[in-house]
């Protein structure tokens, strides 16, 4: 544990929600402009927890409370552990246990939009889980580690050997930040079908744990997103920040241009993406 | 999963334009059975005929609801000038023909707003919307208000269209036709909208006739009903073909809409062509007596109007059926068997107008 | 097919033929398009109207039934006719019997009984379930009265089908007593 990693650690901790909510703030306003709205301003989710936080807990059942925080304390481990540049592998694993808790949540109240909100989001989780593993043992594979740290002080960018792996993990990347075509559990404006999936019963406190877990976890991804471009050389840096950025204007653009596709569709798009940009870039670094 | 559970649908759901109440018998995301229930926003206006004369009736018919306003103001004082033996001039005919295209077209974009809400296409809602004002600035420009404008009075029309407004007209209706172009290669174009749409909520065409449905949802599965055809007001001096598709699912009620916004464009053209001068009412002497059913095609299908009047100022009694209720059981039968996500898009795939409906 | 001002006809048949009428209009495969009710001159005047598709011809037939009458249900020939039989039963207070899918007065979740049944037919229809029900008392207290005094069994059927009797067709339909359940169903 070096003191740089200490000092990621805590960066991640204090700055990743207000960097995750600047970032869904662009989210909105951009996808405003795009439909020829103004958009709401760019500060607009702080405003929105921070009104959450204010409001009165009616909640359903109070294991709903410990369960949410489980989900936000574990989110937040998670990438404290990646920001500290420990095992990846251990990382997706434990980030997929934190999921768990929120289904959990969603399910202990008993109401039915929840209850299949819920069921729609471990689908949702088996889709993603392929890519986000592959892409593991991607790294481990180019760079003959796991370990994050380890990963970004390469001579040559993982991506090189990695593209495959990194257009699967782009893939899937929609599914875990809840865009079009792939919201079916939960969206930011959708609310067709299910009022507003996994979150319906949450209120106050809760949903306001619930959107900082978002964004840290938003954070998280776009984190790993950067793993594939960061080398040993500094200018690394700008080019995964320039690479961050394009890869959530794509995001927005994809949810702006598709409706939304039930989960048998998205599964099998996942799962085939997966299997063959992914898979066909490990039979490639297996043989080679 | 693999028991039954009961899922209410509504009142308040976010793709329902107006509050209707479904209980979904559901087992594993497939819906069984839907039960429905109304009386939301039931206000009794039929009852309101022993309050309002029969002059004043156009104003509360016209309430009935924003979307279908101008039809059932016209519907109902055709009704009234049936029974009275009122003769309406050329020229307020062809006016009413030219408003009733208009909020055709404002339904028509509404609607298409709506289904693309429905299936998570929040881009493709705002752009029907923003053509819809379009639509909503002709008709405040010529009549003053944008839904509930009340132009029409038993025996005639209250309102006129001089030169500036025609050629307002013709010039918005062009701007219109470019924008429709653009938003129907979407519709008809994108995969994500096709997987959504193709082959869900199939009606045969004999299970449509067998269940009584109306409208563009009876042609979207190859029954050939439109009251247009029977020519009230100026229709029968209007040139048309009624718009069918024979497919029957979801896509094919769209593609009908749609290709109805540019037939309702083209039919305001021939309508302003052919405007004659004239006057814009009649004066009605007396109380109605006796008893008349009129109908005419409203944009989600045939609305029937029946008027009973004893030679009293009062009327004895106004009905107005609805298409929408005519197309609800062909929605729950619709909805059995159908996956749980597709169930927003089947209820507003009929064009549900609930307050037309409850009355 | 263009038809300009279709043709409109309508037909006034007693309650006994109302079912034999809707089913031959099912017969010639026409559509079912709406049912009214009205209150006319203390009767409910019921509408229904057939239409063809093909000629945009509408047939109306029409039938007036007593105000404490029941009619039968013709969801047999159309399905889809319940919802319209609900929507009279319920705002007008029509009964209507063997309602295929009956919501028994929720489908319009209201809090009057018969809320668009006008005043003076409500009066009218109060006092004549009044008379009936006095004349069904009669009637079951008379056979007590008749055994005693060994009188004949004609007394109580005149009497029964003299206040029964304000049926225009006086066609012979048993009236159904709803009281008990008019008592039991008001909510």
């Amino acid at each position: 544990m070096t003191t740089k990693s200490v000092i990621l650690v805590i960066l991640y901790v204090i700055a990743a929600p207000f960097l995750g909510a600047l970032l869904v703030g662009f989210d909105r306003k951009i996808s405003a402009r795009m439909q020829r709205r103004v958009g709401p301003p760019v500060l607009q989710p702080l405003y929105d927890v921070a009104k959450l936080l204010k409001k009165q807990v009616i909640g359903v059942d109070r294991a709903q409370g410990f369960l949410i925080t489980s989900y936000m304390v574990l989110t937040v481990i998670t990438g404290c552990l990646f920001f500290a540049g420990v095992d990846m592998l251990m990382v997706f694993f434990i980030l997929t246990t934190s999921s768990v808790f929120l289904y959990l949540a969603a399910v202990v109240t008993g109401s039915p939009m929840s209850s299949m909100g819920a069921q729609r989001e471990l689908v949702q989780d088996m889709a993603v889980e392929p890519a986000m593993l592959l892409a593991a043992v991607g790294f481990y594979l180019a760079t003959g580690t796991f370990n994050v740290e380890t990963i970004i002080s390469q001579p040559i960018s993982a991506i090189v050997k990695l593209p495959g792996f990194f257009v699967a993990f782009v893939f899937i990347l929609t599914v875990k930040m809840r865009k079009s075509p792939f919201d079916t559990a939960q969206s930011t404006h959708a609310h067709q079908e299910l009022v507003k999936g996994i979150t319906t019963e949450m209120g106050a406190k809760n949903l306001a744990y619930f959107e900082i877990t978002e964004w840290y976890e938003n954070i998280l991804m776009l984190a790993v997103v950067a793993t594939f471009i960061l080398n040993s050389s500094p200018i690394s840096i700008l080019a995964a920040v320039i690479v961050i950025l394009l890869v959530y204007f794509l995001e927005i653009l994809i949810d702006n241009t598709c409706a939304r596709l039930k989960w048998k569709d998205m599964l099998i798009l996942s799962w085939a993406v997966t299997l063959i940009c992914a898979g066909v870039n490990l039979i490639i670094l297996m043989v080679v | 999963m693999g028991k039954k559970s009961v899922i209410p649908f509504g009142p308040q759901h976010p793709v329902l334009p107006e509050p209707i109440h479904l209980d979904l018998v559901v087992e594993d995301e497939v819906v069984e059975e839907a039960i429905p229930n109304i009386g939301f926003i039931h206000r009794g206006l039929e009852g309101l005929v022993e309050k309002r004369d029969f002059n004043e009736m156009v104003y509360v018919a016209e309430r009935t609801c924003g979307i279908c306003s101008f039809g059932h103001g016209m519907g109902y004082c055709e009704a009234v000038e049936q029974i009275m033996n009122v003769e309406v001039p050329e020229r307020a005919r062809f006016l009413r023909t030219i408003w009733m295209e208009l909020a055709r077209m404002h339904s028509h974009l509404l609607w298409m707003g709506l289904t693309a809400d429905a299936f998570g296409f929040e881009s493709l809602f705002y752009e029907c919307w923003r053509i819809r004002e379009h639509v909503l600035d002709m008709l405040e420009h010529t009549t003053g208000g944008r839904l509930i404008f009340s132009v029409n009075q038993v025996g005639g029309v209250h309102r006129d269209l001089n030169e500036d407004q025609i050629r307002y007209i013709k010039d918005n209706l062009d701007k219109i036709e470019e924008d429709m172009k653009n938003v129907e290669k979407t519709f008809f174009g994108d995969a994500s909208v096709q997987k959504r749409t193709r082959g869900i909520g199939v009606l045969t065409k004999q299970e449509a006739h067998d269940l009584g449905a109306a409208g563009p949802f009876a042609r979207a599965s190859g029954l050939k009903y439109d009251m247009r055809l029977t020519g009230y007001e100026a229709y029968g001096k209007l040139d048309f073909e009624p718009i069918i598709s024979t497919e029957g699912d979801c896509y094919a009620r769209i593609l009908v809409r749609t290709k109805e916004i540019f037939q309702s464009i083209q039919l305001v053209r021939q309508a302003l062509d052919m405007l004659p001068a004239g006057d814009l009412n009649v004066p009605v002497k007396g109380m109605p007596n006796g008893e008349a059913m009129v109908r005419i095609e409203q944009p989600r299908g045939e609305a029937i109007y029946y008027v009973h009047g004893e030679n009293t100022r009062f009327l004895n009694r106004f009905r107005i059926r609805t298409p929408t209720f005519a197309n609800l059981p062909a929605l729950c039968k619709m909805l059995q068997g159908a996956n749980y996500a597709d169930v927003g898009i089947l209820v507003v795939s009929i064009d549900p107008c609930i307050s037309c409906t409850e009355r | 097919m263009t038809v300009i001002n279709p043709v409109q006809k309508y037909e006034d048949i007693p309650l006994s033929e109302l079912l034999v009428t809707v089913m031959r209009k099912r017969q010639q495969n026409l559509r079912l398009i709406q049912i009214c009710c009205a209150a006319v001159n203390n009767q409910y005047e019921v509408l229904y109207s057939f239409t063809d598709d093909d000629t945009y011809e509408m047939t109306n037939v029409r039938v007036m039934v007593g105000l404490n009458e029941t009619i039968p249900s013709i969801c047999d020939s159309y399905p889809y006719a319940n919802y319209y039989e609900n929507e009279m039963s319920e705002l007008f207070g029509l009964s209507i019997e063997m309602i295929d899918g009956d919501y028994h007065g929720r489908f319009y979740r209201i809090n009057e009984k018969e809320p668009l049944l006008n005043k003076k037919a409500k009066k009218a229809k109060e006092v004549e379930a009044e008379e009936i029900r006095a004349a069904a008392e009669e009637a079951a207290h008379m056979p007590d009265i008749s055994e005693t005094a060994e009188g004949g069994e004609a007394t109580p059927a005149p009497a029964d089908q003299k206040a029964a009797g304000e049926q225009a067709d006086g066609a012979g339909i048993r009236i159904i007593h709803k009281k008990d359940e008019k008592e039991g169903g008001g909510e």
